[in-house]
């Protein structure tokens, strides 16, 4: 295939990116995130953890079955900072600075 | 928030869970990220086959209006749409997103359904708009009544995008043809491959997309056929690359996970309770392995049982009785390979117990 086909659309990472890290010893997803910024757009991996699984694969030989998937963090889904910091239940510093900058807030 | 068992998921298998945990009388929260409950069923204007007994000849938007209906009657159960859980704090209690602040929800047990993603096939220009999974060209037509073009391949072979490809020629779609790699299709339904036939609409074996092209959208593709190398001019093209289970929040609850091919790759290791290697997390449906609609509700049915028990609501011996009940309808609803491997993951519950990345 093509090197330049892009495998993360979010970060716009394609093969030849990825098969660089992988000559550089990367050896999981998570490895080729750190690197790459591969997987760390809007959709967290969702579209490309199975491609990169697959190249890795490919590269090293191993079975799938030994490539760990890329691991999951809080927040796991697109969090706004206002909601994260917090409303007026638990009030906090942070959430003040949040709603003077805030056009929409009243 | 502070509830018996929190569903996480409002597709069949989420519903399922709440409605049979209900039955024994648990307080059921169920949250689902999207406006409205139904999951995947909502754009399903196919008749289900096979479907758990005692379920008659229904579409499966039909069968999630009378889910949904079923739960938003049942006085044990509060749904909350538009609510997305985000994580988990140190407390155990879960964050759950409502648009305007993270509610804390302390909860005895948790059942995650939190179903599938439907995976991409990687080709030069497959980026492109114009190229969609077939899960999304299905919501466009049947849900979103977008036409999403007029001159189609599809990529991939499996049930499910033979139905989308059947889809899309009824809303007058013209698809040129279904292009897979295998050479050989085997456990396809048979009636739909029939229908393909009626309807013109070839599957070509031994074949891939070399290039999708256009300016600005697809507006050409290279199909490799038997190493031959041919142009055609379409707009649209549907992948399906296949399912993965959703296995985020089971990670943050640090589940052991062991690779099963046949189930979808990476997903937690559970007991015959459908209950994980961590202490009151239980999963249901496509989460617990790739399957058909039938099952999917059958394992739904396992994991509310399997909390109520854990929750002191079903004595163990009456629990044991519906659960080998509900486990012989899941050998009968579902693929034997499915089955067979579903079963080989529980028995090896115990000695699979690989922990991915404890940092």
């Amino acid at each position: 295939m093509d090197k330049s086909t892009i495998v993360c659309r979010c970060e716009e990472i394609n093969v030849d990116e990825i098969e660089t890290v992988l000559k550089m010893g990367a050896e999981t997803f998570d490895d080729v995130k750190r690197i790459t910024r591969c997987g760390m757009g809007p959709c967290q991996a969702k579209m490309c953890v199975k491609h990169v699984s697959n190249l890795i694969s490919e590269y090293t030989g191993k079975p799938l079955a030994e490539i760990p998937p890329a691991r999951a963090r809080m927040p796991l889904k697109i969090t706004r900072m206002r909601v994260l910091a917090g409303t007026e239940s638990h009030a906090s510093t942070v959430k003040a600075v949040f709603e003077e900058g805030d056009p929409d807030e009243k | 928030m502070n509830i018996d068992l929190l569903v996480v998921g409002g597709g069949p298998a989420g519903l399922m869970a709440a409605l049979e945990a209900a039955e024994y009388g648990v307080n059921v929260a169920i949250v689902e990220e999207s406006s409205r409950l139904g999951g995947q069923l909502r754009q399903q204007t196919q008749y289900l086959s096979p479907l758990p007994s005692g379920i008659g000849e229904i579409r499966g938007f039909e069968l999630a209006n009378e889910l949904v209906e079923a739960v938003t009657f049942n006085k044990h159960i509060v749904t909350y749409t538009n609510h997305t859980v985000i994580g988990l704090y140190e407390d155990g209690s879960v964050g759950i997103n409502n648009g305007k602040e993270i509610i804390r929800c302390e909860t005895k047990k948790i059942s995650v359904a939190t179903g599938a993603d439907i995976q991409g096939v990687l080709f030069p220009g497959w980026t492109l708009p114009g190229v969609l999974t077939v899960g999304a060209a299905q919501i466009l037509v049947n849900r979103e009544r977008v036409k999403p073009g007029n001159e189609a391949f599809i990529v991939g072979s499996s049930d499910f995008s033979i139905e989308v490809a059947l889809q899309l020629y009824d809303v007058g779609i013209n698809v040129l043809g279904i292009v897979e790699t295998e050479t050989s299709l085997h456990d396809r339904k048979q009636e739909n491959l029939y229908r393909l036939k009626e309807k013109n609409i070839p599957i070509l074996e031994n074949s891939y997309i070399e290039q999708a092209k256009g300016r600005g959208q697809v507006e050409k593709v290279i199909l490799n056929q038997n190493g031959n190398k041919e142009e055609y001019d379409v707009d649209l093209i549907c992948v399906d690359g296949g399912l993965n289970p959703v296995i985020e929040l089971c990670q943050l609850y640090n589940c052991s996970f062991a690779f099963n091919e046949i189930l979808g790759g990476w997903l937690p290791t559970y007991q015959a309770n459908f209950e994980t290697s961590t202490d009151g997390v239980f999963i249901a449906g496509n989460t617990a392995g790739i399957t058909n609609q039938g099952a999917v509700m059958v394992t739904g049915k396992l994991a509310g049982l399997g909390a109520a028990e854990s929750l002191g609501n079903v004595p163990e011996q009456a629990a044991d009785v519906w659960r080998n009940n509900y486990w012989s309808e899941l050998a009968k609803l579902e693929n034997y390979q499915v089955n067979e491997a579903r079963t080989c993951h529980i028995q090896n519950f115990e000695t699979s117990k690989t922990k991915v990345y404890e940092t």
